[in-house]
C-alpha cells in the first residue's frame, strides 16, 4: 500500500505542471462611473463578435 | 478603499483637452502592465479638499508618473501654472521625508523635450526624465519601458506590442462610446479606466493569456 502510494506521488511529480509565471491579472479595481460594467462588458463583446475577420486571427 | 501600494501609480498630468490623447495613452499602458492608476480625478466628492485628495493618492502609490511638459506661461495671464511640479514636489518630499513604505517611492517624469526642465526646475536632473514629444506612441514607450525596467516582470509586452494594442482599442473606442450612448468627450475618468480594464480582460495579450 505504501509502495503504491509512493509510486502514486512519484508518477504525479513527474507530470508537467502548468506554467503560471507568466499570468498577469488585470489589477486596476471597479469605479463608480457613469456607465455599468455589465453594460461595457456586453458592449465590448458585442464589438469584439463584429471585428472584421483578419488573417492574424 | 483599500488599496494596493506595491502596484498603485500616481499619474500627476493636465487634464486639459489637447493633452487627452497623452492622458488616455499613459491610463491604458499603466492597466496594459499590470498596475493601478491614481489620480486626482477618480474622486467625485466635491466637498474634499483638492489637495488632500492628492495628499492621500500620493501616501497610497509607490509609482508616480509626472508629466510637466505643460509648464509654460499662460496666454493671458503671462505666468506658469504649477500645479505638475507642485504635486512632483509633493511625491519626492514623502519619499525623502516619509516613512520606510514611503521611502521606497519610484517615480518617472515626462516633458514634451529634452533639458527643457533644466530651465525651470533644475533641482530635478538627476531623476529619470523620460520625453514623449507630446506624442502618444512616444507617452506608450516612455511608460511601459519605464514599468518594465522597474519591475523586472517578464509579463509586460514589449513596447510595439503594447503599442499595437492601444492602437487597436483607440481604433474600437469610438464604436464601444457609440454602444455606451456617450461621446468621448463625455467619459469621466471611472468610465475611461472602467472600458480599458474591461476591454483588456476580453482581449487578454498572449502573456496575460492562461496557459
Amino acid at each position: 500500500m505504501a509502495a503504491a502510494s509512493k509510486a502514486d506521488k512519484s508518477a504525479k511529480s513527474k507530470q508537467p505542471k502548468a506554467s503560471t509565471h507568466r499570468q498577469r491579472k488585470i489589477m486596476q479595481p471597479a469605479k463608480r462611473g457613469t456607465v455599468s460594467r455589465a453594460t461595457i462588458r456586453k458592449v465590448i463583446r458585442e464589438v469584439i463578435a463584429n471585428r472584421p475577420a483578419t488573417n492574424e486571427n | 478603499m483599500k488599496t494596493d501600494y506595491s502596484r498603485s501609480v500616481f499619474l500627476n498630468c493636465p487634464f486639459d483637452e489637447r493633452y487627452l490623447p497623452i492622458f488616455h495613452a499613459i491610463v491604458f499602458t499603466v492597466i496594459e502592465c499590470g498596475y493601478i492608476v491614481r489620480c486626482a480625478l477618480e474622486i467625485l466628492d466635491g466637498s474634499e479638499v483638492r489637495i488632500d485628495k492628492i495628499v492621500k493618492i500620493i501616501s497610497d502609490s509607490k509609482f508616480g508618473i509626472h508629466d510637466i511638459s505643460r509648464t509654460e506661461l499662460d496666454k493671458v495671464t503671462n505666468l506658469p501654472r504649477f500645479n505638475m511640479p507642485l504635486e512632483l514636489g509633493l511625491f519626492l518630499g514623502a519619499k525623502r521625508f516619509g516613512g520606510n513604505k514611503q521611502r521606497n517611492k519610484i517615480c518617472l517624469i515626462l516633458d514634451k523635450a529634452p533639458y527643457r526642465y533644466q530651465s525651470f526646475i533644475s533641482d530635478i536632473a538627476g531623476q529619470d526624465i523620460q520625453m514623449h514629444k507630446n506624442d502618444d506612441s512616444e507617452a506608450v514607450k516612455a511608460v511601459r519601458n519605464w514599468l518594465r525596467s522597474i519591475s523586472g516582470r517578464v509579463t509586460i509586452p514589449g513596447g510595439k506590442e503594447t503599442l499595437r494594442r492601444y492602437r487597436q482599442f483607440t481604433a474600437e473606442l469610438p464604436v464601444i462610446c457609440e454602444g455606451l450612448k456617450l461621446t468621448i468627450d463625455e467619459m469621466t475618468f471611472n468610465d475611461y479606466i472602467n472600458v480599458v480594464s474591461e476591454w483588456l480582460k476580453e482581449n487578454p495579450s498572449f502573456l496575460t493569456a492562461a496557459p
